[in-house]
């Protein structure tokens, strides 16, 4: 009876061990390949969470703005939450989950994704909610983000979802099975230095129905409650990219909301000159994102709005807040001067996702 | 105990080698809805190497990182339309065609300032409406006339990439 016990545990243990090992290796590392998929995650890497600021928001807060510069310029501290495609449902229980970390004194939202009316893409879903350790947030992402060819038990285990990886496996799903994954951003940002100025933009095309959906509006109302039940102040903004286009019938709600609710939104897009961005140099990739030198630009600006009107204190007197900022300037100043040689070198960003020109 | 083992240990393998789902390449095997222009057709979720080579030297070309994947979405606009792609794989599809003015019409025959009786009795009246706009769908692919009154003002052919 003994043995068969011992055997039945060792059993059990191995067959564990082979799926904690397969899915170890096969779950996407997204370094070198889509490295947003690691920012969600990486928050948890801070050391200590006290930031004034949180950025929640898709791909126009984590490549434009730059907490660093926040940092330098106004002695702010800011973490970007952001991540690809981010439906504004994944923002708000994300928010959520930042809460039980911190307590910031201001919230920003980016509000493009009140577009999105229904759960999107399966792929985008898994760039946002695979990185979120599990909580209550989490689970309640994955019932709001699911596409109907989607199973809750894909989430749990990984693996069901990643088995057909075997083909595609690298050198870094070995080197980083256990962890040990290079920091990619800069408090969530994701620098990139290159140019690609702005020739021309499509016209946007006329929609058959401009007003967003009730169920963003819900979620949009539940960020408000949840700042407000917190003592924190929510800031809607959109990001001044060029593209896709945002509609003046959008912007108008946004306005209406704002004002209805007490909250501050402001739409970056009418304030490009007051920014000083220049389309021909501060973005690097033809207006849909910005670059470093544009995301430092937005960064100054909206700084100084948030040291005026929140009063967001400067925390670069404090030693250990300072010391601690030293090395993340650091790390964003040696990839910047890596970046650089990259350019000059190659002609493109050859480590940072970029494509040969 | 022993079988209970082995039918794990089975289920485990499985699991390795089965085949991906979500990532095949969006098929066109029904009848779909397509645009002609220059003697080309252009199909939703195609290919389209011979339908740029077909339709010539566009006016503008824009493109625009297809946010967290490989490849960009690609915007070209020609005299009347735009044709904007998707990237799939290596591969570029057929995301869209956006009518822009009267100079071109659909395959059967509706262009922008046409009226809503025109649009049914080219395309009948089996459409979903929302917001007075009509939306025909016919294999992977969606078509939508969007009316200014009862004129047409804005024609989008679009595929179904779910």
């Amino acid at each position: 009876m003994k043995k068969k016990v011992i055997i039945i545990t060792i059993s059990i243990c191995l067959i564990l061990s082979t799926f904690f090992l397969l899915q170890s290796l096969l779950m996407p590392k997204y370094v070198s390949e889509v490295p947003e998929g690691s920012l969600i995650a990486e928050y948890y890497n801070e050391d200590v969470y006290d930031h004034n600021v949180v950025f929640v928001g898709d791909c126009e807060v984590y490549e434009n703005f730059s907490p660093i510069t926040l940092w330098e310029e106004y002695g702010i501290k800011s973490y970007i939450r952001g991540s690809a495609q981010q439906l504004i449902w994944q923002s708000y229980y994300l928010m959520e989950e930042t809460i039980q970390y911190e307590k910031p004194d201001v919230i920003v939202f980016n509000v493009l994704s009140m577009k999105y009316d229904v759960p999107q893409n399966e792929a985008y879903n898994r760039l946002n909610i695979d990185g979120m350790k599990w909580s209550s947030s989490k689970w309640n992402a994955i019932q709001a983000s699911m596409t109907e060819e989607e199973s809750v038990i894909d989430y749990i285990f990984p693996l069901l979802r990643y088995h057909q990886r075997w083909s595609e496996l690298t050198s870094e799903d070995f080197e980083y099975m256990f962890g040990g994954k290079p920091q990619l951003s800069h408090n969530g940002f994701l620098m990139r230095v290159d140019e690609l100025g702005v020739d021309t933009i499509p016209e946007a095309q006329p929609l058959a129905d401009y007003q967003f959906s009730d169920n963003c509006y819900e979620y949009l109302d539940k960020m408000v409650k949840l700042c407000q039940d917190n003592d924190i102040k929510l800031v809607l903004i959109k990001a001044p990219s060029l593209y896709p286009a945002w509609y003046d019938e959008w912007d108008e709600q946004m306005v209406q909301y704002a004002k209805e609710n007490h909250v501050d939104y402001i739409n970056f897009l009418n304030y490009i000159d007051e920014i000083g961005l220049d389309f021909q140099h501060d973005t690097y990739d033809a207006g849909l994102h910005l670059n470093l030198s544009g995301a430092e630009k937005l960064s100054r600006y909206f700084g100084n709005y948030l040291v005026e009107k929140y009063d967001i204190e400067d925390s670069r007197k404090d030693s250990d807040s300072a010391s601690r900022w030293a090395k993340k300037v650091k790390f964003y100043d040696d990839m910047k001067e890596d970046q650089y040689r990259e350019l000059e070198e190659y002609g493109y960003l050859k480590s940072y996702g970029a494509k040969e020109k | 105990m022993k079988k209970v083992f082995i039918a794990v240990m089975a289920a485990l393998m499985l699991v390795g080698c089965g085949s991906s789902s979500s990532d095949e390449t969006s098929q066109t095997t029904q009848e779909e809805f397509v645009f002609e222009a220059n003697g080309t057709t252009v199909k939703m979720n195609e290919e389209t190497s011979s339908i740029l080579e077909g339709l010539g030297k566009e006016i503008e070309y824009y493109e625009a990182k297809s946010c967290a994947f490989d490849g960009m979405d690609k915007t070209y606009t020609y005299a009347g339309f735009q044709l904007i792609t998707y990237p799939d794989g290596d591969k570029d599809r057929v995301n869209s065609v956006v009518l822009k003015d009267d100079t071109v019409s659909t395959k059967e025959g509706v262009c922008i300032g046409d009226t809503k009786a025109k649009v049914e009795e080219a395309y009948g009246t089996d459409y979903t409406e929302k917001n007075g706009a009509y939306t025909y769908t016919k294999g992977k692919s969606t078509l939508e006339f969007i009316f200014d009154g009862d004129a047409v003002s804005s024609i989008t052919y679009t595929a179904i990439t779910k």
